[in-house]
């Protein structure tokens, strides 16, 4: 079952004299029970298409089903049945986390019976039993996410949508955040989450969606997408000398893409890499061509990015800040 | 149902962070015993126009401040909840935006009911003389003016978005509402074209309303003309409260 389909959903907001569309047709599906990652730099339009799934901002046109009902007839059915975590959480700072989780199991219509058994136990899960009786205010970093997510996750929602989830956390922070993460997705909770770490999503997404300039540029596991991109990468190390003859012998061979040669280097795409490599590498020395280093790397997702974007993200990052 | 029943949930929520806060609650009484007792002596001098005394004179009309200022500001806090995202988590929720604004309304006329029984008390022994059921009358008309100022207050901050326009948009217009509704001193002393001047301050016909409720006058016309023109302001204010909160926004 999909847990959320869209069809050209659009998002232009009007500033002035000027209208700016923030998202240009997004078409996606999110399958039940997947951690769904939608990545890109700042203003892609990666908040605003949550906004709208999230039924905070209406679409300015396309269509779209959320958990089965439509998102412009029925947002009201489509609240009771999703969890909502903001990139600043919204807690009420004065009030501690565990009142904090009371109200909001209470306004999902929970009695305060079962309000109070469903907090109890999120703080077992999610490990804040020391400092879940202490004001919000007083919270570390860390812990603020964690309150956060279990405030989300609060009426049991079969799908929760996660906006920036881990920003601005620790690196043991985050993979601890990315347990329980995976967690909710082993107990069945789709998950929709926006992100900028392309470690992140490539680790933790089952399904990445890149996102730039308001549109959808690509979509597919962290393999699928990769593996689009030119296979695995190869690079020989070389006499200068030898660099000629060596690249005119790789691109005589098939399934190779993309050779570039550097001085004393020789890097090219080829898909397999691993059972690829065996076979190469005896043509070299056959043809009389001392080889000094090799290298077989798989293509990350920055490799992706960079290829799907014409930059990377840490440089649209940079412009951004 | 389930609107009324959230409501009361996100009241009780709010009023238990405010009585947590015991130096807001002394603030909210200082303003009223300063003007009680530094500044209605003054008056006894002044005015003591007819039959009426002046503590019955100057006690309505510093209700209606108390109620005006004490709820006029409390925007601000929900400027901090837009900040911190509380807004938009309690927008995702499944209770209505008509609960998540009356449960801070609640709170605040909740606020005002025990300002106005903690000053009327505090002028009896100056000599205010009050029936019972203009006791009451005397209450609903702060409730009143809670409903129309405090939904108001939350629709502007909504708007606006920040303290630094909140503020001095709030002053710019709460300085001639007050002085133009003759909270401190009956309009009767005014020249004429000041008179003419507050006649278009529904805020005047408020004082006046109450004035008549301390002067004995429980069915006078300026009551019902009072509570009418508070009816329908708190409804508009409403209105357009809710229209803020369905659109609220960081």
């Amino acid at each position: 079952m999909e847990m959320i389909v869209t069809d050209n959903l659009s998002k232009t907001f009007k500033s002035g004299k000027n209208t700016v569309e923030a998202v240009k047709g997004v078409s996606l599906s999110v399958k039940k029970g997947e951690i769904f990652g939608f990545i890109g730099p700042n203003g892609a339009g990666k908040t605003t298409t949550m906004r709208m799934l999230t039924t905070l901002m209406p679409p300015s046109s396309g269509t779209a089903s959320v958990v089965g009902y439509d998102l412009f007839r029925q947002p009201g059915r489509i609240r009771e049945k999703i969890g909502y975590v903001s990139q600043k959480g919204g807690c009420y700072e004065l009030a501690t986390g565990y009142e904090n989780m009371v109200l909001q199991g209470r306004l999902y219509g929970l009695s305060k019976a079962q309000a109070m058994e469903n907090a109890k136990r999120l703080a077992d899960v999610f490990r804040m039993n020391e400092y879940c009786f202490r004001k919000v205010s007083t919270y570390s970093g860390g812990q603020r996410r964690h309150i956060d997510l279990a405030m989300g996750v609060m009426h049991n929602p079969p799908l929760v949508f996660l906006d920036e989830p881990t920003t601005g956390l620790d690196p043991t922070s985050r993979a601890n955040f990315w347990e329980h993460i995976r967690r909710l997705r082993d107990e069945g909770v789709t998950i929709f989450l926006t992100t900028h770490y392309l470690d992140e999503s490539d680790s933790l997404c089952d399904t990445i969606c890149i996102m730039d300039h308001g549109s959808v540029v690509a979509e597919g596991s962290s393999q699928e997408l990769k593996r689009q991109i030119a296979g695995d990468i190869i690079e020989i190390g070389l006499n200068a000398s030898d660099i000629e003859m060596a690249s005119r012998l790789v691109s005589s061979l098939s399934g190779v893409k993309e050779v570039a040669a550097g001085e004393k280097t020789l890097k090219f795409y080829i898909d397999e890499g691993e059972k690829a490599l065996p076979e190469i590498l005896p043509l070299f020395v056959g043809g009389g061509i001392p080889i000094l280093t090799v290298e077989l790397r798989r293509p990350s997702l920055d490799e992706v990015f960079l290829k799907k974007t014409g930059y990377t993200i840490e440089s649209a990052e940079g412009v951004e800040e | 149902m389930k609107t009324l029943k959230d409501t009361l949930v996100l009241y009780s929520h709010y009023q238990k962070l405010l009585l947590r806060n015991p130096a807001w609650m002394l603030a909210a009484l200082f303003q009223p015993v300063c003007y009680l007792y530094l500044f209605a002596p003054l008056l006894k001098n002044a005015t003591g126009v007819g039959a009426v005394s002046s503590i019955n004179q100057f006690t309505p009309g510093l209700l209606v401040m108390v109620s005006l200022f004490g709820v006029m500001f409390v925007g601000y806090t929900v400027i901090d909840y837009l900040r911190n995202g509380v807004i938009e988590r309690l927008r995702v929720t499944t209770a209505s935006r008509f609960a998540l604004l009356m449960g801070m309304v609640l709170r605040d006329v909740v606020t005002l009911i025990a300002q106005t029984l903690i000053v009327i008390m505090l002028a009896l022994p100056l000599g205010l003389e009050i029936t019972p059921a203009g006791a009451v009358l005397s209450i609903l008309l702060m409730v009143l003016i809670g409903l129309t100022v405090s939904p108001a207050s939350y629709a502007l901050a909504l708007t606006v978005k920040s303290e630094d326009a909140l503020g001095p948009i709030l002053n710019f217009f709460s300085q001639p509402l007050l002085l133009l509704s003759g909270v401190l001193l009956p309009l009767t002393l005014a020249p004429d074209w000041l008179l003419r001047l507050s006649s278009l301050n529904p805020f005047r016909y408020v004082v006046d309303a109450s004035r008549e409720l301390y002067s004995g006058n429980l069915r006078s016309p300026a009551v019902l003309k009072g509570f009418v023109i508070l009816i329908v302001l708190s409804a508009a204010s409403f209105l357009w409260s809710l229209r803020c909160m369905k659109k609220a926004a960081a």
